[in-house]
């Protein structure tokens, strides 16, 4: 009997198994395959690969120029690409222009129409899908409160500031309930305040909405604030896709390593490569002392930063290097600028390649 | 005047004098057009009429051949605007937005037809239209005003099109719009300013052009201002007044009408390299 019922546990365990790998494959929302769009002979994106899954943030992260934008314009429709497929919701949208997809995109700005209300920008696009009046009514003044914008419906663009005005324009790609919503650094105009709050608001507007976005940027802490997935890129190609902790602790790659983060080089042994240290895990002792840790070095203090509960010291290790250490404020003695200090590391960061 | 040059200060006193001038130099000979126009006995060196009257203008009116170059007028500078903006609006976009090779040379060449002197041009084209038969007709009135206006109708708009930010464009075709839809409901309304002042020099240029519409027109198509020539002619200064004032009317209602879009801005941004 306890045979029996340990057989049929395991034919559910089974089951359930089974039942996850095809929510897996439910789950994903936007495939690229093999995309290829270049511009000229270096410029552009070559052989992208990725997968977006349902209900995710992906952000593109890179410095300008590493093709970041281009590969969501192209899921968007703006960029006719030599090669490749782009698949949404199981669908090939790849030869579809960008009236035809069923997705949102929001620019960095100048996204409204000023010669429009509010009210006029929401309504163009359900006009065209033939939504009836009363609907478009009640669908725009939800859309605007998901938004926190109600009672802005008769106000012109132009009365609106930067940061509101891009509010309006992720309300009004979402009042088309886009499958997919693409997200071209949004913030990047607006001052750092307004940025960090809109970043909040974002991630309220995701999970109240249950959206799945694709967000384009080239400020690596946006992109740990907001991110579920990160798509570092460079030069073209993505270097790793990981999480925000993953790429953090565990880049595969040294310009993930460095481009995430702040990352301190601390020269090596003979024959060895310069060792990548976190300035959370640099150890400073006083000069007499040493400090404990593999190897030991010797620097000159140049700066010390209040950063609320830790202080960033910037030590100069030689001609024009330096590296910075957070230190918890108890750990610091009375340093002083000019100060000689030994700083060790406890923790390095290893790439698989250069 | 010693009081007034005191009362005022140095300066305001001769900045009021130059207005003055300016005043009589620039608006004295349409005073003169318009008393003229209502006068009812003038001798020729007078500056006032002896008497006032309609007797001009009633003569004008009554005129069948005069009446009916008024309305040839309107409706000649109506369809050289529509046909104007319906070819140069496209060519004005397309400089504005593609980088196509030759892109300056394409624009450039709009000058060609306002940089040689017109009779010499006009002449050219009389000898083409004469061997496909559009001497003396309506159609080769309206391509000669054209051709003339081009360059206004292309720059002016392009330098329009060109301050429409493409992610205003980009946003209408991502919520479902098509080009046409997205030219006609976007593009074109936030460009209105340029296209509105070109229209305007358009219709004005037309209702205003002489000399290739005498060549070509004549005798069949009779416009306000090749009449024009036939009255200062033929009858007194008197009559030819009238009908300038007459040709001064869409102008004016044209210009106060669509003030609010006269802006030099918009000009200066079509004629920026």
């Amino acid at each position: 009997m306890t045979e029996i019922t340990e057989l049929s546990d395991g034919i559910r365990g089974l089951l359930h198994a089974v039942e996850r790998v095809d929510e897996m494959e439910d789950s994903i929302k936007l495939e690229i395959k093999n995309l290829t769009k270049m511009f000229n002979d270096h410029e552009g994106v070559h052989d992208i690969n990725l997968t977006v899954h349902n209900g995710e943030l992906l952000t593109l992260l890179g410095p300008s120029g590493c093709g970041k934008t281009t590969i969501l314009r192209a899921i968007g429709g703006f960029n006719k690409i030599q090669s490749g497929e782009i698949i949404l919701d199981g669908k090939d949208i790849t030869a579809l222009p960008p009236e035809k997809r069923p997705t949102g995109m929001v620019f960095q700005s100048y996204n409204l129409w000023p010669h429009m209300t509010i009210y006029e920008n929401m309504e163009f696009g359900l006009k065209l899908r033939k939504t009836g009046k009363a609907e478009r009514r009640s669908m725009i003044e939800s859309m605007l409160k998901l938004v926190r914008m109600d009672g802005s419906e008769k106000k012109y663009p132009g009365q609106l500031s930067g940061g509101q005005q891009q509010r309006v324009a992720i309300a009004r790609a979402l009042v088309l309930k886009p499958s997919l919503l693409l997200l071209d650094e949004p913030f990047s105009a607006l001052d750092a305040k307004i940025r960090a709050a809109m970043r909040d608001e974002l991630k309220r507007i995701q999970q109240e909405a249950g959206l799945t976005i694709v967000f384009v940027t080239h400020d690596q802490e946006e992109a740990m604030a907001l991110s579920d997935r990160i798509a570092v890129m460079s030069r073209g190609i993505i270097q790793q896709i990981d999480t925000p902790t993953e790429l953090y602790d565990h880049p595969q790659k040294e310009f993930v390593a460095r481009f995430i983060g702040d990352m301190n080089e601390l020269e090596g042994g003979t024959g060895e490569k310069a060792i990548l240290v976190r300035p959370e895990d640099i150890t400073l002792r006083p000069d007499e002392e040493k400090a404990p840790g593999a190897l030991t070095y010797q620097g000159r203090i140049i700066d010390i930063m209040m950063l609320g509960h830790y202080l960033k010291v910037i030590i100069s290790t030689g001609k024009d290097k330096e590296i910075s250490a957070f230190v918890k404020r108890e750990e610091v003695g009375d340093w002083t600028p000019g100060e000689t200090i030994a700083y060790s590391w406890r923790k390095r960061v290893t790439t698989i390649e250069g | 005047m010693k009081r007034l040059y005191y009362l005022l200060g140095k300066n305001k006193f001769w900045e009021y004098i130059l207005f003055a001038v300016f005043i009589l130099v620039f608006y004295g000979p349409l005073v003169n057009m318009l008393t003229l126009s209502f006068a009812g006995k003038y001798n020729y060196p007078d500056v006032v009429p002896k008497t006032y009257g309609l007797k001009w203008w009633q003569f004008i009116l009554s005129n069948k051949n005069l009446v009916s170059s008024i309305t040839q007028s309107l409706i000649l500078a109506i369809v050289v605007t529509a046909l104007s903006l319906l070819i140069c609006l496209p060519a004005a976009y397309a400089i504005a937005r593609f980088q196509f090779k030759g892109r300056t040379l394409v624009r450039l060449s709009f000058l060609l037809t306002n940089a040689f002197p017109k009779m010499g041009i006009y002449t050219a084209m009389a000898v083409v239209f004469y061997k496909i038969h559009l001497m003396g007709t309506f159609t080769g009135v309206v391509l000669v005003h054209i051709v003339n206006t081009m360059m206004f109708m292309v720059w002016i708009p392009s330098g329009s099109f060109a301050n429409v930010h493409i992610q205003q464009e980009e946003s209408a075709r991502d919520v479902g719009a098509g080009p046409i839809r997205t030219f006609f409901h976007i593009t074109m309304p936030l460009a209105w300013p340029g296209i509105i002042v070109a229209s305007l020099y358009t219709f004005l240029g037309s209702m205003e052009e002489a000399q290739g519409s005498l060549l070509i027109g004549l005798p069949n198509v009779h416009t306000m201002p090749s009449e024009l020539y036939g009255i200062i002619m033929s009858y007194a200064d008197t009559a030819g007044s009238v009908f300038a004032v007459i040709l001064l009317i869409p102008a004016l209602i044209l210009l106060i009408v669509f003030r609010k879009y006269l802006s030099g801005e918009a000009m200066s941004k079509g004629f920026r390299m």
